[in-house]
């Protein structure tokens, strides 16, 4: 994992991501953006228990933890970070197709869900530069 | 965009445009990334067995979801349709009896992604 580093100008956005491949590739995707600060968690717990500061943004996974049955999922960490920052915007990340899920997203409040296909940090660059006012 | 290896352009399964574009063409970092994916992809592809010799739809349906989202990103279509139904016959075994055949199939289109990612990794270590 790559480090990560710190300015107040800069805005602030947890991803919380299991999959190590797609987590360094996020990382990687946004050391180039000036003006976001990344912090990676790779467990959905990990991210809980370093939620000080209030994130401007967060890119959650769906599905978090999948081999790990007591680890909190995606919706479970969603919920806690609402608990604690009602503000901060929540990008949900997943590659489930099922409408099911979309349709409980929405029925949570949730707007905003990227599908991890071929060009699914495109979508989600868009996105963060929307919700962050960066463009 | 299809990758280009070794100065000659080829029809390949995988497509690694978007993991080249971010990486910036560092093919230091491409390898790492190349590492990465292959050895998680083979430890899920490893959980796929397990998990249906154990019986186990539900892990075996977790499984396939993880490495399905890879194989997307990586533009092999094919093999992620079969990790999509086993994923989808996981969560819902009332087909159980597919799920040998859509390994035997995944197993098949597995190897010849695995190779060509051997080479495009051995190709930037070189």
């Amino acid at each position: 994992m790559f480090g990560t580093s710190s300015t107040s100008s800069k805005k602030l956005v947890y991803i919380v991501e299991d999959d190590a491949f797609f987590l360094n590739l996020l990382i990687e995707h946004f050391k180039t953006q000036p003006l976001i600060t990344v912090k990676p968690f790779g467990k959905g717990q990990d991210f809980l228990k370093n939620l000080n500061e209030k994130p401007d943004l967060v890119i959650l996974d769906y599905i978090l933890d999948t081999h790990d049955p007591g680890a909190p999922n995606g919706k479970e960490v969603y919920f806690a970070l609402k608990d604690k920052f009602p503000e901060t915007k929540v990008i949900f990340l997943s590659g489930q197709e099922s409408a099911d899920v979309v349709f409980e997203l929405i029925k949570l409040g949730v707007r905003d869900y990227v599908m991890k296909d071929e060009d699914f940090i495109k979508e989600l660059d868009d996105l963060v530069t929307d919700h962050l006012k960066l463009a | 965009m299809r990758y280009t290896y070794q100065n000659t352009s080829m029809s390949l399964k995988v497509n690694l445009s978007q993991i080249s574009k971010i990486l910036r063409n560092d093919k230091d970092l491409l390898a790492q990334a190349l590492h990465l994916l292959m050895s998680n992809a083979e430890e899920e592809k490893a959980n796929l067995y397990k998990f249906s010799s154990e019986q186990n739809w539900t892990l075996l349906s977790l499984s396939a979801h993880n490495l399905k989202s890879k194989m997307k990103y990586i533009g092999c279509m094919e093999a992620a349709s079969l990790l999509s139904e086993m994923e989808n016959i996981g969560r819902n075994p009332n087909k159980i009896w597919k799920i040998e055949e859509l390994l035997h199939n995944f197993e098949k289109e597995y190897s010849f992604i695995y190779r060509e990612l051997s080479e495009v990794k051995a190709s930037y270590n070189a």
